[in-house]
């Protein structure tokens, strides 16, 4: 086992399982980074805003507070799949639910930012998707968010970062760099190895972001996969 | 097409707030892709023609251009100076661009050359060239592994003659604090004689500092194999090398030689669920806990030197063959116990079967009075030879007791017989001998295959034995451990029996003897994949064979004539 210090690895998916019951702090990290694609699920099936709010902020009170990950064997070593279910669970038992909401209700396991994740949904919601696809895209926003945040406090120029990040979502061999150059003030080869070294870096940070989330990290690709059949 | 024309965005523009108007589809396609990652070195490095680096380097002949790859590209050169054929790799320029990384590179470097191990590719000389970062170094006429390995696969005791090599050299850098953090067969030379060279010592790292930098110029990207993993070959690298490339030591670099082996075994690489490689080819089984050691996901579980994985395959390497028949004769163990089992078994059925081809055997021992007259023997014997046609007559050493012995098939007629004699003896000698005492030994117990049976037994027991030492070389399981212990509480249980030491059979708790026996073979064999299971079997072999040669060497007394012994000199013989 590495050393705690260690934060990419203590954060790993791996480890939490690993220890059989979670390690709070690991858990704690990865479930306040992937909290909205739970609301939004949650929001999906309740009446009200208020009420999955309260649903949420009990399911994860209740889950860090026992650290149950048991179930996650069952769901291929995925934290997505496993969160997935274990709210499911949540939502299906009534009597779970009323006492996580006795006992959960004064306690927040993380600052839960209502607002942004609502607007989100909002957003979301019109796109008329059944619960469990509107938490598959939720959750890959939420990863790619992540990720493009990274990257963005790698690029020491944020107007550099705003005027390449475009050209991470196209084909190679169709990217012209005249614009941005001249936007930028680059010459286009310049543009051309920019482009081309933020996309490798964006490639890397996406796999290291996707590997957090899985037991296995070569897991990686079909779990890419899983999450672009989402959008399919 | 410019990113600002893409509509793929506007698809689902709903979730594209947290993304700042990017797709998100689009970013997890492009993310995933693998395909762009080789117009890396198309986009960063273009070997310059042997004209274009003539110019940079005037003080070299260059002959032509050897290799090129992400790491930069290798030239043959001749040192005009010295007419010496070196090689001469150059550096990507994109490498250079990074303020830090002359430094660097001179450190890296000056570290490198101290590294003079005939097994590691030496450095001559480095620096910059007009554009280039350069690297001037050893130039090794031969292939590099993966030549061979494209050729065919390589014979397992070349692997075993090349792994030790690289260990040596690998132990050597380790000794000196470098890593190589790219053992891969492409840094795996071997010159016309087999001797092997490790190149690329250390550029690895040198490409990985830029990549910690990232607040710096971008890292330098053809050093970069695989998007995410900064530098390293993926196949090869140890997982705590994927996870956290910067933080590897040098047990980085025994998993990366582990993976080698592996290819170098079995052709392929290994698959996530490790397969051990003697299930995929013909080999001795030690190399797989070799392979499998180097390959621990935990660097703490592998070999934690690399000259101690060097030892382990030396050892392996110098006696495959006969560890080999041993493991194959192993397979016979049990087949050739059940076959001594079956001889001990049938020699003890022909020793215990009754037979009626054994004679009634009836005697009468006499003794002197008083002092014997002389040629009593004669007289005796022809009264024994008048009365007693089955009749034999025998006598004590010192001529004060004679013994008359009927045999004959038919109980009647043996004591019939004896009777006549008892009589006509009596009357005429019975001033000088009286009747000491008459015996009877029924034909029970032994039959003439008796004479045989005990070497049965005993050849079952020595045979049961080689069985269970030849089951010894087959390579031990876990399967039926639980039986193999089982039976040795059982043989251990019949030794500490009292009675069951004895050698005569029809002991007390003879039962619970044979039961344990019993016991003690069936979950022997059951368990005989364990230690356990072969040391229970082996003690029930041995304690067998001891009871079998006991037999044995009593076997004399029990084959001659009753009361011979006390009556060794023979008068009259049937």
């Amino acid at each position: 086992m590495k050393p705690p210090d260690d934060l990419f690895a203590t954060t790993r998916w791996t480890l939490v399982r690993a220890a059989g019951k979670a390690d709070g702090s690991a858990l704690a990290e990865l479930c306040s980074a992937y909290w909205i694609p739970v609301y939004s699920y949650v929001r999906r099936r309740s009446r009200s805003k208020e009420d999955a709010e309260d649903l949420t902020q009990g399911f994860f009170a209740q889950l860090l507070e026992r650290g149950d990950i048991a179930g996650l064997r069952r769901e291929n070593g995925k934290f997505r799949a496993f969160l997935l279910a274990a709210v499911k669970h949540h939502l299906a038992n009534d009597h779970d639910r009323r006492r996580a909401l006795k006992r959960g209700g004064g306690i927040e396991p993380f600052p839960l930012d209502w607002q942004e994740a609502d607007s989100r949904f909002q957003l979301a919601d019109e796109s008329g998707l059944p619960p469990d696809a509107c938490y598959d895209r939720s959750w890959a926003t939420t990863l790619l968010a992540r990720v493009l945040v990274s990257l963005a406090a790698e690029v020491a120029d944020p107007r550099r970062f705003a005027g390449l990040r475009p050209y991470l979502t196209v084909d190679r061999d169709e990217i012209s760099y005249a614009e941005a150059a001249a936007a930028l003030g680059m010459e286009a080869g310049a543009v051309r190895v920019a482009v081309h070294r933020l996309r490798k870096r964006y490639r890397s940070l996406l796999r290291e972001e996707v590997a957090r989330t899985l037991a296995d990290p070569a897991q990686v690709e079909e779990e890419l996969s899983a999450l672009m059949a989402a959008f399919g | 097409m410019t990113p600002e024309s893409d509509d793929t965005g506007m698809a689902h523009p709903d979730f594209s707030s947290p993304l700042g108007g990017l797709s998100p589809a689009d970013l997890l396609r492009q993310g995933a892709a693998e395909d762009t990652i080789p117009d890396g070195g198309r986009l960063a490095f273009d070997p310059p023609s042997l004209e274009e680096l003539a110019k940079d380097f005037p003080h070299l002949e260059i002959l032509g251009l050897i290799g090129q790859g992400g790491m930069g590209a290798v030239y043959r050169v001749r040192q005009r100076q010295l007419d010496r054929v070196v090689a001469l790799k150059i550096l990507p320029p994109a490498l250079g661009e990074s303020p830090s990384f002359a430094d660097r590179f001179a450190r890296e470097a000056k570290a490198l050359a101290k590294l003079a191990h005939p097994g590691i590719v030496t450095l001559h000389e480095f620096g910059r060239s007009g554009s280039y970062y350069f690297i001037l170094m050893e130039h090794v006429d031969g292939v590099n592994l993966r030549q061979l390995l494209q050729q065919g696969r390589i014979s397992p005791r070349e692997a075993l003659a090349i792994v030790p090599q690289v260990c040596d050299a690998l132990q050597f850098a380790h000794d000196h604090g470098i890593v190589h953090r790219d053992i891969k067969p492409e840094n795996l030379l071997i010159d016309r004689r087999g001797r092997v060279k490790v190149a690329d010592f250390g550029l690895a790292k040198l490409a990985a500092t830029d990549a910690d930098h990232p607040s710096g110029p971008a890292p330098a990207d053809p050093l970069h194999t695989v998007a995410g993993q900064v530098m390293g070959t993926p196949q090869y690298m140890a997982p705590e090398q994927i996870d956290n490339p910067t933080e590897v030591d040098h047990r980085a670099d025994i998993y990366a030689l582990g993976v080698v082996l592996y290819q170098m075994l079995t052709g392929e690489l290994p698959d996530q669920r490790l397969e051990r490689p003697s299930r995929k080819v013909k080999i001795d089984v030690r190399l797989d806990e070799i392979v499998l050691q180097a390959l621990e996901k935990n660097p703490e579980l592998r070999f934690q030197q690399a000259s101690a994985m060097k030892t382990r395959v030396e050892e392996a390497g110098v006696t495959p063959r006969r560890s080999k028949r041993i493991a194959a004769l192993g397979r016979w163990g049990i087949p050739v116990q059940v076959l001594g089992l079956l001889l001990f078994l049938g020699g003890l059925a022909g020793m215990l079967r009754d037979s009626n081809d054994l004679p009634w055997r009836v005697a009468i021992r006499l003794e002197t009075k008083a002092e014997p007259p002389p040629q009593l023997d004669d007289r005796l014997a022809a009264v024994t030879r008048q009365h007693g046609p089955h009749a034999s007559l025998s006598r004590s050493g010192d001529s004060r007791e004679w013994q008359v012995l009927v045999e004959h098939a038919d109980e009647f007629t043996a004591r019939a017989e004896i009777q006549r004699l008892e009589h006509a003896l009596s009357e005429k000698f019975g001033d000088i001998l009286q009747v000491k005492e008459t015996a009877t030994f029924p034909p029970t117990s032994f039959s003439r295959l008796f004479r045989i049976t005990p070497g049965l037994v005993l050849a079952g027991a020595l045979t049961g034995l080689a069985g269970a030492l030849l089951g010894m070389g087959l390579p031990p399981a876990n399967r039926g451990a639980l039986a193999g212990k089982i039976g040795l509480i059982a043989l251990v249980l019949s030794f500490l029996l009292p009675s069951a030491l004895a050698i005569s059979f029809p002991a007390s708790n003879a039962w619970t003897f044979v039961t344990l026996m019993c016991l003690a073979l069936g979950f022997g064999v059951a368990g005989s994949r364990t230690k356990e299971g072969r040391w229970a079997l082996f003690g029930v072999w041995l304690r067998l064979f001891m009871w079998s040669a006991s037999i044995v060497s009593t076997m004399p007394n029990l084959r001659t004539p009753p009361g011979s012994g006390h009556y060794p000199v023979q008068i009259v013989t049937r």
